[in-house]
């Protein structure tokens, strides 16, 4: 069965009553009215939406949601389908869609339902809070958010955005180390690529995510790295050389996997670049001290003042037992520039420069500085020589502005603090008095074209030479690695001396051995050394447990997700200002600039993000979720179906896969739900015809599921439950994972004396729907000897009746109970999670004691619970017919397949076939043909008709002049034909007062009531069926009678629209029979819990109770006296006569006045106020 | 606020009544814990006896909460019930009473708002018209 609208559910429902096994497979994430979702909480979905439930909890229903049919193969008789599962992310197993999850996502997204706009969390309810089958959650993913591809690391940076908007500062830290460490050093120097994807900048400027990453790092209440394996748990020795950001975050990563590697460090302090080269200004020593504290608490060794290659050699290195080995030694060598002048005194490199002024006490710089570079050490070095506050500082940058390298703010902040920059300038010269610096000479330049290496590179412009006066030149074009020092043999290197590595696993030419940061090749920054660092710790690891250094791994980014900004939920608010320190405090000192954003400020900013990948992965759900059925990493399935028949409802052919032999039902009912059920059944039937299970269907079990049922049929229930005690009640508590137990006080409710006494054991469960819980629950119920057990969980009833109320959760709760418990012990259900819990989350105390009146109310009912004999009555397998219009034929002919025998009587009014259409003869010719092959011959309609006996087994009385003739019929199927059906029995034999008369008049005696399909839906609601099924006479019916009156009008009527009417007729009649199918193969009939008995010895005949029931016959005893008679199997158990009973004559166990009486003395039993507590 | 709540009755019919509770649950309304529910098959089956027993065991308040007229799941005539909650009223009156502690309210389905609403206001008018609660 494809597709999930009310069309799949009712063939599926069909065709699984009568005992075919079905597969449902719907796209959808959730059952639905039509395919295309939403209408949901439209009233025509309460209406039908007890069927829904039927279908979908049916045994012999599998449903596949979220699953697209992707081929079809086969033929009739041996289809496969092949489809592809999507992704919920939540297990509907294990849902209760408790809400505990949605309530913890920081995503606010924004959705259209059924016209209105709803804000609501990435995970959520399909159809949002209106009803679903399955009722799980689910989480809207969109792809990776830009951000997250643009970043090296691949850090969720929406995910952390959204805890921190929801105040969750020391869960934005973890989650941003579940990926990397250093995030104080990251949220203040790294180049952040991420805001130049974000999408935000679409709409004006792109959300402050570095802001917020440093928000993060210094607003949590300490860094707490996880880790993947126990420390130490790994033996090998790594040798990690330079403790630069690569080296540190290698050793980190190798460290959470349970090595302990060891770095070696040349410099006294650690951190590479982040000590040397990066100024306290921008990075303060303590920031980075902290970071480092934390990686080595983590077990990573540092060797500070080891230079390898000089104090202890590789080799040295290889002998004590080191097996792997991360060269991070990062570029510290200078860059020349190659023209005169170079060695003059007063010419510094930018790294000894910077490296003197971080960390040497009494460095200094001269007065008129003049920095050569465009990159951030350039910048770095500028704005560090300001701050001796000697005088000028300017930089002569290669290139347009536009074209420098150094990060934008820093550029700017420079300026601001008063270092000049002149764009396209080159040096020529470096002049000096032979000993000191002087000057420089220089030249302006202009772009010239895109070279050969597709750069417009810039070019001198002659004759522009000018000098500039300079009393220290400071050179920062590039640095390189300086791998001399480490002599290594055979090491294989670049022309521009980094080291040479495979680009997916940071490799090096010698085995064993990795390098990754500055020392390779690619873009230097302190982002990409941290991205290598975690590379070559995967590959390390790899390497050292012999697994394959590339497989599964690539370089290749996955797609962001495409988003449509006008779709999105955000704040208008603008990009928010870093604060930073006045300029005049800024010189003369290496105070921080960038203060980091206060908490107004970064909560605000936190609301600018647009959320692009929907679900932004922070995992608070997963964390929420006491059942563990949050699964982020669930992934697209592959499954196979095979099916003997298919029945496609959504449309295959317009995907391409259209396949023959596949039954077809169109949607093209125009809103019509009686005519899309009918079409539904009919097709049930025809493709039940070809799979033929009648026979089998009657013989097989009912319900797949009542296997316990079978040996205690026909059993009083008391007498089964051997040993159990009906005084001992055992009362259950679902907590529901959390969603109940964090509103009610379960540990107050058990101390409850007035509860306790009643009560002989207490068990709190987290889960009554699961089996485990209904396990646990029979585990105690049998340990204990219980006669009754109460759950107090969110069922609400213990009858078998599926109401608007009812959900998938519960329906399984009730199966699983049944299945679990020994058979014959009752089970009351208190309903504490929508009726106390959900809706009292503002008034715990006040829900704790509405919890306790309420379950002592259950105790109460439960100790009333009376366990009926169960009475069955066996179906009969055979259908009377009435009416051999075309439906009637159809409906003969379609049970007739299906192995049933069939009784068939002509209509009250014969048809008079020659006044009819030409193609109503043929075809109704066919079907009598195919009757008449079967041995069926119609009946004329009698003078006199009578169903005697009992639902499920009446014997009709037929009465003609010559003869009566008596056929036993399991259920009834009346087409009146043009007939109004609540005229016929007036005049047409049927007795006024009968079962059949009262059926057929029902609706002229109901008030109100105007819907000509609420029988329809009654069937499906409460399962009410006499099993008289009446084809009613709607509209096609009198388009026809008005096509064969007006002659004129029948020329005119188009042939095509005639016949579709006529096929009409035989659907309807197939639905019918449909139904008539489905009710047979129960096989047998039982009333209801709740149904009602009549006394007959209290009776006073008034005749009350059968004036408002269809079931209550009022008829004369054979002491002349009047007596109602209820058929118990009908019963619907409404109690309405039970409430106009004048002398108590009828009963109804479940909800006997005692029973009510009880449950208000309970709920009543303690003064509710607002102060008390407990 | 020492104030008690007014205890409050509701029968509920299994319905369209009941569906609106469970829908003012699964749209995150509250309402006061001192709101409690019975569940009845149909509000025909509730006798003005039955409203009177609640009232003589202590309730404020009763709410009959139903299907809308012609919306009744067994075709029970809406004018039953109608008849024991004017019967019930009349009682009250009798009693010396308030007759605006008892009211029949009639929903559609899933209408978890109205329910909220309805109980709300029928709370404030009983609290409102009620001096003060017998010690």
């Amino acid at each position: 069965m494809i597709g999930g609208d009310a069309g799949a559910a009712q063939a599926a429902l069909t065709l699984a009553e009568i005992g075919v096994e079905v597969a449902l497979v719907t796209s959808a994430t959730s059952l639905g009215l039509d395919n295309s979702v939403p209408g949901a909480s439209s009233p025509d979905m309460l209406r039908i939406w007890p069927l829904f439930l039927r279908a979908a909890s049916h045994p012999l229903v599998t449903l596949y949601t979220n699953s697209r049919v992707e081929a079809i193969g086969g033929k009739p008789g041996e289809f496969t389908i092949k489809a592809t599962r999507q992704p919920r992310y939540v297990r509907d197993d294990l849902c209760t869609s408790c809400g505990r999850c949605g309530e913890s996502c920081s995503v606010k997204m924004r959705s259209t339902l059924a016209g209105q706009k709803i804000i609501h969390s990435a995970i959520h309810a399909p159809f949002l809070g209106a009803k679903a089958i399955p009722s799980a959650y689910y989480i809207e993913k969109d792809g990776v958010a830009p951000c997250r591809v643009a970043c090296p690391l691949g850090i969720k940076a929406q995910g952390f955005i959204s805890l921190l908007s929801k105040g969750k500062t020391d869960e934005a830290l973890r989650l941003i180390n579940e990926v990397a460490p250093l995030a104080g050093v990251l949220g203040r120097v790294c180049t952040h690529p991420c805001e130049g994807s974000c999408k935000r900048g679409e709409v004006d400027k792109p959300v402050f995510i570095q802001a917020l990453h440093r928000y993060a790092a210094d607003n949590a209440s300490g860094i707490k790295y996880t880790r993947k394996a126990p420390a130490a748990s790994r033996k090998e020795k790594i040798a990690i050389i330079g403790s630069g950001p690569a080296g540190l975050t290698a050793g980190w990563e190798l460290a959470r996997r349970g090595y302990t590697p060891t770095i070696f460090e040349s410099h006294a302090v650690v951190g590479g670049m982040l000590a040397t080269g990066i100024p306290r200004y921008r990075l303060p020593r303590e920031v980075r001290e902290r970071e480092v504290e934390a990686i080595k608490a983590l077990g990573v060794d540092i060797k500070s003042g080891i230079t390898v290659g000089r104090d202890v050699t590789m080799t040295d290195l290889r002998d004590r037992g080191y097996k792997a080995f991360f060269v991070a030694i990062g570029a510290h060598q200078n860059n020349k520039l190659n023209i005169p002048g170079e060695d003059l005194d007063g010419v510094a490199d930018s790294i000894s420069l910077l490296l003197a002024l971080n960390l040497k006490v009494g460095a200094s710089v001269g007065s008129n500085v003049v920095v050569i570079g465009g990159g951030n050490t350039a910048v770095d070095s500028a704005r560090t020589a300001k701050r001796q506050d000697k005088g000028d500082v300017r930089i002569l940058c290669w290139w347009p502005a536009e074209d420098m390298t150094a990060v934008k703010e820093e550029v700017q902040e420079a300026i601001k603090e008063g270092v000049t920059i002149e764009y396209l300038v080159g040096a020529i010269e470096i002049l000096g008095d032979g000993n000191k610096v002087t000057g420089i000479r220089c030249q302006r330049m202009q772009m010239g074209e895109v070279g050969k290496d597709n750069i417009r590179w810039p070019e001198p412009i002659p004759g522009s030479e000018f000098v500039i006066e300079a009393d220290q030149v400071v050179v920062a074009i590039g640095q390189r690695p300086d791998t001399s020092l480490l002599n290594i043999k055979g090491l294989a290197l670049n022309k521009d001396a980094t080291l040479k590595v495979d680009p997916l696993t940071l490799e090096t030419n010698i085995p064993g051995m990795f390098a990754g940061g500055d020392c390779i090749i690619g873009l230097k920054n302190v982002v990409e050394a941290v991205a290598a660092g975690l590379r070559a710790a995967e590959s390390i690891d790899r390497y050292l447990r012999g697994d394959d250094l590339k497989q599964g791994r690539s370089l290749e980014k996955p797609c962001p997700a495409e988003v449509d900004v006008k779709e999105r939920e955000f704040s208008r608010h603008k990009r928010a200002h870093m604060p930073s320190t006045h300029l005049s405090k800024r010189m003369g000192n290496f105070e921080e600039t960038s203060l980091g954003l206060p908490g107004d400020a970064a909560k605000q900013e936190t609301e600018r993000c647009l959320n692009c990948g929907l679900c932004s992965e922070c995992m608070q759900c997963e964390e929420a979720c006491q059942l563990g059925a949050v699964f982020h990493k669930d992934n697209a399935e592959d499954i196979e179906i095979g099916a003997e028949a298919i029945v496609d409802f959504s449309d295959l052919a317009s995907y391409g896969l259209a396949k023959p032999g596949v039954y077809t039902v169109k949607a093209d009912d125009n809103g019509d739900l009686a005519g899309k059920l009918a079409r539904a059944s009919a097709i049930a039937m025809e493709a039940a015809a070809a799979l033929k299970p009648g026979e089998e269907a009657c013989q097989a079990k009912p319900n797949a599921r009542s296997k316990s049922d079978t040996e205690s049929k026909c059993l009083p229930l008391e007498a089964v439950a051997v040993g159990a005690d009906r005084g001992r009640i055992g009362l259950a508590l679902c907590s529901c994972g959390g969603s109940i137990s964090s509103v009610i006080d379960f540990e107050q409710v058990l101390g409850k004396k007035e509860l306790l006494s009643n009560i002989c054991n207490v068990q709190v469960i987290a889960q009554a729907c699961s089996t485990e819980g209904a396990q646990q629950i029979a585990a105690k119920a049998a340990g204990a000897k219980l006669g009754r057990v109460v759950l107090a969980a969110c069922r609400c009833c213990n009858l078998d009746q599926i109401c608007f109320s009812c959900s998938d959760r519960r329906v399984r709760c009730q199966h699983q109970l049944k299945d679990s418990l020994v058979s014959g012990i009752p089970v009351e259900f208190v309903n504490i999670r929508e009726q106390c819990a959900w809706v009292h989350k503002d008034d715990p105390a006040g829900a704790t004691r509405k919890a306790v009146e309420i379950i002592l109310a259950g105790i109460a009912r439960a100790k009333g619970l009376i366990p009926a004999a169960r009475e069955e009555r066996r179906l009969e397998k055979s259908v009377l017919v009435l009416g051999a219009g075309l439906s009637g034929l159809a409906a003969a002919s379609a049970l007739v397949v299906q192995g049933y025998s069939v009784a068939l009587v002509s209509g009250p009014k014969p048809e008079t076939d020659a006044k009819k259409h030409s193609q109503y003869q043929d075809r109704k010719a066919g079907l009598v043909r195919q009757l008449e092959q079967q041995a069926i011959r119609i009946m004329p309609w009698p003078q006199g008709l009578e169903l005697e006996g009992g639902a499920g087994d009446f014997e009709a009385v037929l009465k003609y002049r010559e003869q009566t003739n008596h056929i036993r019929a399991g259920a009834v199927i009346l087409d009146p034909g043009e007939i109004a059906e609540e005229t016929l029995p007036a005049n047409n034999a049927i007795r006024e007062g009968s079962l059949l008369s009262r059926i057929l008049t029902r609706k002229k005696c109901s008030r109100g009531t105007t819907d000509p399909d609420s029988a329809l839906f009654r069937e499906f609601t409460i399962k009410e069926t006499a099993g008289i099924f009446i084809v009613s006479s709607d509209k096609a019916e009198l388009l026809e009678e008005q096509i064969l009156k007006g002659s004129a009008l029948f020329k005119e009527f188009p042939i095509k629209e005639t016949a579709d009417i006529f096929e009409g007729q035989v659907l309807k009649g197939t639905a019918a029979a449909a139904r008539a199918a489905a009710y047979l193969a129960q096989g047998s009939l039982s009333p209801r819990a709740t149904a009602i008995t009549i006394d007959s010895k209290r009776c006073r005949g008034c005749g009350d109770c059968a004036a408002i029931c269809p079931y209550i016959e009022m008829r004369v005893e054979s002491n002349g006296t009047a007596c109602a008679h209820v058929d118990r199997a009908l019963c619907l158990g409404c109690g309405a006569c039970l409430a106009r009973c004048p002398t108590g004559a009828i009963a109804q166990p479940v909800q006997s006045d005692k029973q009510i009486t009880s449950t208000l003395e309970a709920l009543l039993g303690t003064t509710y106020s607002t102060s008390g507590v407990g | 606020m020492n104030k008690p709540v007014a205890n409050v009755v509701v029968f509920a019919c299994n319905w369209d009544g009941l569906s609106c509770i469970e829908t003012a649950a699964r749209k995150g309304l509250t309402y006061p814990a001192s709101v409690k529910a019975v569940r009845v098959s149909c509000l025909s089956r509730v006798h003005s006896g039955l409203i009177l027993k609640a009232f003589e065991l202590g309730a404020d308040g009763v709410m009959l909460l139903g299907c809308n007229p012609g919306n009744c799941h067994f075709e029970i005539d809406a004018g039953l019930v109608e008849r024991e909650y004017e019967k019930a009223r009349n009682i009250l009156g009798l009693l010396g009473l308030r007759e605006e502690s008892l009211a029949l309210i009639r929903l559609p389905g899933g209408d978890g708002a109205g329910f909220v609403k309805q109980v709300n206001d029928f709370i404030t008018g009983i609290e409102h018209t009620e001096p003060a609660a017998s010690p």
